[in-house]
């Protein structure tokens, strides 16, 4: 809960976070190693008083996350997106049984999504029938960049992808994230392309596809998209960290953002544990959109339009009854904790 | 004997075809190294995960233009720290394809994903000129109407065909003197905007378009005439593609920066008409 000078209380649901094991004895070769070494590149982005030593960073365990998401910071309740990359962790990155073990041990902190691949085939969707039934997911993350084998990603538009979305819309799994990443199939085509989410998504209009990162680095490819496709959501992460980096682009981008696809499909992620989320929260309360954007665009950042980023958007997306929440973690140490330290 | 001034004017005409930014001034260049006629440069992308294509591209082109530079002998591009560093240098120094290099894993080559990076160049470039023009007093339905034979260039200035511009003599903009009537002629002179012009210019041959005398000056990145109308809708679609390459600049310096040490003159790589 974040609370604004003037008492009033602002919920949060921070809609991107991870328990991962990035550790060298869990690295299975110099892509493990690359791969947190670029996270953590992008780790150093944040402010100089929050960076994190990098053997901290690799494996930080759920004390540690508990506290900088919910004493520290001022998330009420955060998503966990798996990401799996098996092919460069021996025991998986951050997969969806690795988050469970966080959501076991604080059910009413955490909302555990899964994954699936459409490479897994038949397995593939047994696996997401086990992750319904095991831990009753309605959302999944999906990494188009993931490597597997020879094979070097994947698109939301092949006919094995579209199994997985048809079993999605059965087994009630409604929120899709999807990120995409450097290095995706064919190579010779823009492994960053956004295309291939305006098909899927004018087919599937019941699923929604949050797009993490707003689609960065096609961030115009996807505005178009997005302007089309009303279920296109834009999860926010990594583009509010740049409100420390460069202020004044931040505010291009969220004008942009308002633009095209309205303050009802913008979601909050602090990304953690690649940031903490109160810097980021503390910087967006404080922030103000530049007047000559604010003409432009014909949009603001008023306190309503940031209250529904940092919590209502996903709340509505997750169905959580935002009243029954609080008063089921009002009680718990970190919510006491947190009501001492945070009041400014 | 090999100018190395020569060498380095022949890598800053290397643009990082997503960021439309030259590499050397993005930092991405490490080292170069004269060896009698043999030249050895060394580049290094921000990240390890950086994109194949767009790395072999810069790969690429950094051999074909210091391969003009007179008296050279060979040229041998080496990516650094990179995922697929060694695949990418032994193929580019021996003259393959990237499809070939990377057989089984595309399915062409990569001239399609060019083309598509410099539409969206072109795009940014002409709203750029555009929106430069429209600050000077030239209305948008004006504008579309300009032809290739209504502009030409004087140095750093740019000279507009005055009865086509469609601004009278008396309406010159706030800062009158820089689009003044060139005396005697039917000219009005913009000053400093030839460099944008000429930018804009480079990239509208780069995606195939013409503007000869008779041919409309702005278009479509397929060709087609813009309307007054079109013209707005362009710069809102422009700046968002605008928007996305200073975006990625700043990402890309960012972590440059923050993995190898490379500072960069930010003032440099900003682009032309940014708030």
């Amino acid at each position: 809960m974040y609370k604004t000078p003037d008492g009033k209380e602002v919920f949060v649901v921070d809609a991107h976070t991870h328990l991962w094991d990035g550790s060298v004895e869990n690295q299975a070769n110099k892509y493990g190693k690359g791969f947190i070494e670029c996270f953590y590149a992008y780790h150093k982005m944040g402010p100089a008083d929050t960076i994190w030593g990098l053997e901290e960073f690799e494996k930080y365990g759920v004390d540690r996350m508990m506290e900088d998401l919910f004493v520290k910071g001022y998330d009420d309740i955060a998503i966990l997106q798996p990401t799996y990359l098996t092919d460069f962790y021996k025991a998986g990155f951050n997969t969806t049984d690795q988050n469970s073990v966080i959501k076991k041990r604080y059910p009413d902190r955490f909302i555990l999504n899964g994954s699936w691949d459409p490479r897994d085939g038949d397995k593939g969707l047994d696996e997401l029938r086990r992750l319904k039934g095991e831990y009753g997911i309605t959302g999944v993350k999906l990494y188009t960049a993931e490597w597997k084998g020879a094979s070097h990603g994947w698109k939301l538009t092949s006919p094995e992808s579209y199994r997985f979305l048809e079993e999605c819309r059965k087994l009630g799994i409604v929120n899709l994230h999807i990120h995409k990443g450097p290095t995706i199939y064919p190579l010779n085509k823009d492994a960053f392309d956004v295309g291939d989410i305006d098909e899927p998504a004018s087919e599937f209009t019941d699923l929604r596809f949050i797009v993490e990162h707003a689609g960065i680095p096609r961030i115009e490819d996807f505005c178009f998209i997005a302007a089309q496709d009303t279920n296109v959501y834009a999860g926010l992460a990594v583009v509010m960290a740049l409100i420390n980096l460069r202020p004044r682009y931040f505010a291009e981008l969220m004008a942009h953002m308002l633009f095209w696809l309205g303050p009802d499909r913008l979601l909050f992620g602090s990304d953690y544990a690649i940031w903490e989320p109160k810097w980021i929260i503390d910087k967006f309360m404080a922030f103000e959109m530049p007047d000559d954007l604010k003409a432009e665009f014909n949009v603001d950042l008023s306190p309503e339009v940031k209250e529904k980023i940092l919590g209502l958007n996903a709340a509505r997306l997750y169905e959580l009854d935002m009243a029954a929440h609080a008063g089921k973690i009002k009680g718990d140490t970190f919510a006491q904790r947190q009501v001492a330290h945070v009041m400014p | 004997m090999i100018d190395e001034r020569e060498v380095w004017a022949q890598i800053g005409t290397v643009l990082d075809p997503e960021l439309d930014r030259p590499l050397d001034a993005l930092g991405f260049v490490e080292s170069v190294r004269v060896d009698g006629a043999d030249i050895l440069i060394q580049f290094r992308l921000p990240t390890y995960w950086c994109a194949p294509n767009f790395a072999y591209m810069m790969a690429a082109d950094l051999r074909e233009r210091v391969g003009r530079v007179a008296g050279v002998g060979s040229v041998t591009v080496r990516l650094l720290d990179h995922f697929a560093d060694g695949e990418i240098t032994e193929g580019i120094n021996a003259g393959r394809t990237f499809a070939d290099v990377f057989a089984g894993e595309t399915d062409g080559d990569l001239d399609d994903l060019r083309r598509t990076f410099q539409r969206k160049a072109f795009l940014v470039r002409q709203e750029q000129l555009l929106r430069a023009l429209l600050r000077v007093g030239y209305s948008a339905e004006r504008l579309a109407r300009w032809r290739g034979a209504d502009v030409r260039v004087d140095g750093a200035a740019l000279l507009v065909r005055a009865e086509t511009g469609g601004m009278e003599t008396d309406e010159a903009d706030a800062d009158g003197e820089a689009t003044a009537l060139v005396a005697g002629t039917a000219w009005r002179r913009l000053d400093g905007l030839a460099r944008t012009y000429r930018l804009y210019r480079q990239k509208r041959a780069a995606v195939g378009l013409s503007a000869r005398d008779a041919d409309p000056l702005f278009s479509t990145a397929d060709g087609a005439p813009l309307t007054g109308e079109g013209v707005v809708e362009h710069l809102r679609a422009a700046r968002t593609i605008r928007l996305n390459g200073s975006f990625n600049t700043i990402l890309c310096t960012a972590l440059n920066r923050i993995t190898h040490g490379v500072e960069v003159d930010a003032e440099a790589l900003r682009d032309e008409t940014a708030g």
